[in-house]
């Protein structure tokens, strides 16, 4: 349930998290005494747990305000589908009219997936925004190889997206395919080797650098060193991700 | 004193109610031998806290006030120089050598030991309580980096002093000045704020026996409205405690606008502020209108009161 295996490695990975993004001052003195802290309550105890690391690891008031929530993200990532009231923000700015490639791919992989059918009927608030037109520009199509097994089809994206009554404006001819690598360019790139790619392909979680992608991002692309797209990975923890979508 | 559950029941009995946080705070201090730095906004119980650790634990409790100028002599020790100077006079005529009457002077009977050197010369771990510890200047937070640090005294007449058993130390600020980041390394920090309603009917009951629960109530919720308020000084929980009890004198089991006007000083302590309130009486106003007795206009109500003056309510 928690990112890492151990105690000591979740614990140093939330202290580089609070460090990082936060701008706790955090040393090796404050995460010794998280780490006896740790010792002296009951560790089933969620709020026992955080209530004895708030006032080891935090150093001031701003540092108190925002662990709790630093707390929850890292060791309580969001479930699925649970982002809906994050989502209007974005959705009902008159004044935006690209929809993050993120939620493009949500909506796509929800319309894919048949047990996702709830997530579908959800959904009609799409039709509300409008969705950007994809970014095809003709130096793509000419870079564009014959259908290979790493690229998405445009003709299948527009379907999908059809069925919000948005049809996408499409640049070029319909059956054109561009590389899947520069189709979601919003999705920070995990490398990944060829033993684990095989894995990636037959469903196996794989994990990412927690110092490449945020822990915050939903999904990531995994990419071979040659720069084939491996899969799409759902966050499941923190630099944890199963892949959503294998090609 | 082990686990957060037991510290907030020993608390509680003695009237002081902390919540899970502020407890397994106080369960860590204990564990790790660290100091607690505790801020928050003035009259939350920061002070109250560490009285009521030291009786809980059952030691002294040594309190360091501190103040703009205080220096290392008057936190650690003094000599009794005119008990110095009587003792030489008078041991004049003993014939004893000059080392020897040295000795004599210079020796414990003579140090007036000020809490810092008190709290480790102590036979049981005693708190230590350091009190706004902001209002000190920074060469003083200096020093304390390095007591803190050491647990140890050095006096050039009597050598150097280690510390038998290392005081529990609680550190509070009010954040009139920021304190060094030295100082709060050293320190475990904990952030105390007002209560919640709730937590703030809690704390009327506890300490306020026999007091109305609707006045309670009342009481708790006008002070949420006051502390959102731009107040020069927002009332705390003392003041609250403060008014619930003058309340209490004048035998009321409500608040409408008359007692509010009667003993508003208990809770605003700045004229200003008494401008401030009436500006914004609207805010104010639901709370007080909303008591049954501001239309009875003075009755007992039925539900609090049986015309007894008051009824105990229990404590939850």
């Amino acid at each position: 349930m928690y990112p890492f295996a151990s105690l000591p490695e979740n614990l140093i990975a939330f202290c580089a998290v609070l460090r990082r993004d936060h701008g706790f001052r955090i040393g090796p003195g404050e995460l010794h005494d998280a780490a006896r802290a740790l010792e002296v309550v009951d560790l089933s105890d969620e709020h026992a747990v955080r209530h004895a690391l708030r006032p080891t690891l935090s150093g001031t008031l701003h540092d108190a305000t925002v662990f709790d929530q630093a707390f929850a993200d890292f060791f309580f990532p969001r479930p699925f589908g649970d982002r809906h009231d994050q989502r209007p923000s974005v959705r009902r700015d008159p004044e935006s009219d690209a929809v993050s490639s993120e939620e493009r791919f949500e909506q796509e992989r929800r319309a894919r997936s048949p047990v996702d059918a709830d997530a579908v009927d959800v959904a009609p608030e799409a039709p509300d925004g409008p969705i950007a037109p994809l970014e095809t520009t003709d130096s793509d199509l000419e870079e564009a190889a014959p259908l290979a097994h790493d690229e998405f089809n445009l003709e299948y994206l527009a379907e999908v997206l059809t069925q919000y009554g948005q049809p996408p404006r499409i640049v070029g001819a319909p059956e054109a395919v561009i590389p899947a690598a520069q189709l979601l360019p919003e999705f920070p790139a995990e490398m990944v080797d060829a033993l684990t790619a095989g894995q990636i392909r037959n469903g196996r979680d794989f994990r990412v650098s927690p110092f490449q992608v945020r822990p915050s991002g939903r999904f990531v692309k995994a990419v071979t060193p040659e720069g084939q797209l491996v899969a799409i990975g759902e966050a499941r923890l923190p630099h944890l991700y199963h892949p959503v979508l294998v090609l | 004193m082990t686990d957060a559950a037991t510290i907030r029941e020993r608390f509680r009995e003695r009237a002081f109610i902390a919540d899970e946080a502020f407890a397994t705070a106080l369960q860590i201090m204990l564990a790790l031998e660290k100091p607690l730095l505790i801020e928050g906004p003035a009259g939350v119980g920061k002070t109250e806290s560490a009285k009521v650790l030291a009786e809980v634990l059952g030691t002294r409790l040594i309190r360091l006030q501190c103040y703009e100028g205080l220096d290392a002599i008057a936190a650690l020790y003094e000599w009794n120089y005119p008990r110095q100077m009587l003792h030489a006079r008078l041991s004049e005529s003993e014939g004893s050598s000059l080392e020897e009457r040295e000795a004599q002077i210079f020796s414990e009977r003579f140090l007036l030991k000020r809490p810092l050197l008190e709290s480790i010369t102590e036979a049981q771990s005693p708190v230590l309580l350091i009190d706004e510890v902001d209002r000190a200047d920074e060469a003083f937070e200096a020093f304390l980096l390095e007591m803190l640090a050491e647990w140890q005294v050095t006096i050039p007449e009597l050598g150097t002093i280690r510390a038998r058993h290392k005081p529990h130390v609680i550190l509070t600020s009010n954040r009139t000045r920021e304190l060094s980041d030295a100082l709060r390394r050293r320190c475990l920090f904990v952030w105390l704020p007002y209560p919640s309603l709730d937590q703030e009917i809690d704390i009327l009951h506890a300490r306020v026996p026999g007091l109305a629960e609707r006045l309670a109530h009342q009481i708790a919720s006008l002070m949420q409205v006051l502390r959102g308020l731009p107040l020069r000084k927002a009332p705390g929980v003392a003041e609250s405690l403060d008014w619930a009890l003058a309340l209490m004198s004048l035998h009321r089991d409500h608040l409408d606008a008359r007692a509010l006007e009667q003993t508003l000083g208990c809770v605003l302590k700045v004229h200003e502020d008494h401008a401030v309130m009436n500006a914004h009486h609207t805010a104010l106003e639901p709370i007080l209108e909303g008591a049954p007795g501001a239309l009875e206009s003075g009755g007992h109500s039925r539900e609090t009161d049986f015309g007894f003056g008051s009824v105990s309510t229990p404590r939850r």
